[in-house]
């Protein structure tokens, strides 16, 4: 019977399909874990040679020395958190109302200024920090925490305002016309309507730009001259020093906002409704 | 029970030369069912933004029993807006969006509850307060919004198209509804619509828009009877126009001779 072969074909094919999203499912933990995998077991070992396939003596040593005071890693942590998190909430400051603009208003010359706004992920960064470093001196602004915020808004920026767009793209401002129909005023319907419809986008631009911060080395040593030490600056201190055991342990704390940041992210990107939120245009 | 007075309203969109809205003058009686017909981009949601304050004219006058009220924002005129594609907010379950007028006048959650209960009921959808809009047909949308505007006690309300996204026979039930809620409250209300069959049906008295300008604002049966002229029978569905005179109550045209010789 044609119908039972179909059947059988599509079942078949189903079977195929379930095998290969498990082997891509696999592949992406190897490919994601794997290379972690030596940190933590350098974290732990006390000499590690070649070839030997794993170290030969065990030692909480280099956790020891992190947990310490000499090692600084809670003064840098706390640089790191504070910078990171200032510049999360400058960049939504302003990124929401620049994103609203973009994503509903045609103006003439929109695209030359959505290029602009995307020019400082395309400009290296190291090449806008050497052309803004004396401009920074002469203002005041080296050697100090808030310069630093400011630089890191150049490369935070860029992915607010591009989410806002994209999220303000799928808004309906009809909805904010029936809720002021309906006796809201204007701070009602941001705090009401517009705040709710946007609240993914808003984390998941948040999350964006805290991880874009966390992960600067070249702005904060330039414009932080070595008096701001923020996480990165200090694992890359241990790593140029050659004590692998130390940059194991640190690089696992380093990177552990972003395993959290990822799992809550994994939430909103498994297509449960809008991934970055908006209310959706009928 | 409002009196909604219009006088010379218009309203020109910057960058088009020709008025959306042209000199349009309406005295809505107190607790009327009123409809505004025409095809669509005749200016009639236009005229509903305006009354309800979301939109200012270029200039004329609205008054509201005699008081003007151009000036007032929408949240003080007492003029709730019903949109033709329902906009029930997606993040709120049903109760929730009957109740945010409510909300947001400040009125406590106890208060907000009994009277949503009460919409809930009147609109005949006791059982889906806790749904969300999107697990909603279409029918029990549009009721929904119809809920959250009149929970508000409006002076005036406003409906865009209400029928116009519903089944045939939804549009029957709806229809049957917003007539007898609105009898039921008294509400004066305008209503918008490009069908004349919904004008008609539904309507104490009908303003017919063409172009912007208000061609003629009356009872349903004079628009068949007496329309104001050829573009405005042909609207409501006139097809032979004869064309003659009347002198003392006799109606003589060129075109009887013809007849006559063909016959």
């Amino acid at each position: 019977m044609a119908g039972q072969q179909d059947k059988a074909a599509a079942r078949s094919g189903a079977r195929l399909w379930t095998g290969f999203r498990f082997l891509s499912a696999g592949l992406l933990l190897i490919w994601l874990v794997l290379p972690l995998l030596p940190l933590a077991i350098w974290s732990f070992a006390k000499g590690w040679f070649f070839p030997d396939l794993l170290p030969r003596r065990w030692s909480l040593r280099a956790w020891d020395y992190v947990f310490s005071d000499t090692a600084g890693l809670f003064d840098s942590l706390g640089q790191s958190l504070v910078i990171a998190l200032a510049v999360v909430l400058v960049s939504a400051l302003v990124g929401l109302p620049a994103g609203r603009a973009l994503g509903f208003y045609q103006f003439r010359g929109k695209q030359l200024v959505e290029l602009i706004i995307l020019a400082p992920l395309i400009v290296p960064g190291i090449a806008v920090v050497m052309g803004l470093h004396s401009l920074f001196i002469g203002l005041g602004l080296t050697n100090n925490l808030a310069g630093v915020m400011l630089v890191h808004l150049i490369p935070t920026l860029p992915y607010m305002v591009l989410v806002m767009a994209g999220v303000f793209a799928n808004y309906d401002i009809a909805f904010e016309q029936q809720a002021r129909a309906l006796g809201a005023s204007r701070i009602q319907v941001w705090l009401f309507i517009m705040l709710p419809s946007i609240l993914p986008g808003l984390i998941a631009g948040s999350l964006f730009a805290f991880l874009v911060s966390w992960s600067q080395y070249i702005l904060t040593l330039m414009i932080g001259g070595g008096r701001v030490i923020t996480l990165p600056l200090l694992l890359f201190n241990f790593a140029n020093a050659g004590r692998h055991d130390i940059t194991g342990a640190l690089a696992l704390i380093y990177i552990l906002p972003g395993v959290i940041i990822l799992l809550i992210m994994a939430g909103y990107l498994s297509g449960r409704g809008p991934a970055f939120g908006g209310t959706g245009r009928p | 029970m409002t009196q909604v007075t219009l006088a010379n309203l218009s309203k020109t969109y910057s960058g088009q030369d020709r008025p959306a809205l042209d000199s349009l003058s309406l005295d809505i009686r107190s607790g009327e069912l009123a409809a505004l017909l025409g095809p669509s981009g005749s200016g009639k949601t236009s005229c509903l933004k305006i009354i309800a304050g979301l939109m200012d004219p270029s200039s004329g006058d609205l008054r509201f029993d005699g008081q003007p009220v151009l000036q007032l924002p929408p949240e003080r005129r007492g003029a709730v807006m019903v949109f033709q594609n329902h906009l029930l907010f997606p993040f709120m379950n049903v109760a929730d969006n009957i109740g945010f007028g409510l909300k947001m006048r400040g009125i406590d959650k106890a208060e907000i509850a009994r009277q949503v209960a009460e919409m809930l009921a009147l609109v005949r959808l006791p059982e889906l307060g806790a749904r969300r809009p999107a697990e909603l047909s279409g029918g029990q949308q549009q009721r929904v919004a119809l809920a959250r505007a009149l929970i508000l006690r409006p002076r005036v309300l406003l409906l865009d198209e209400p029928l116009s996204n519903l089944d045939a026979h939804l549009r029957l039930e709806m229809r049957d509804l917003i007539r007898s809620l609105q009898q039921e409250l008294g509400i004066t209300t305008l209503f918008v619509t490009h069908d004349q069959e919904e004008a008609v049906m539904l309507a104490d008295r009908v303003a017919l828009i063409l172009e912007g300008r208000l061609k003629q604002f009356d009872r349903p049966e004079a628009f068949y009877q007496r329309p104001a002229d050829k573009a405005t029978s042909a609207f409501f569905g006139g097809r032979n126009f004869i064309p003659g005179t009347v002198t003392s109550g006799r109606f003589e045209s060129a075109s009887w001779a013809k007849l006559d010789r063909s016959s």
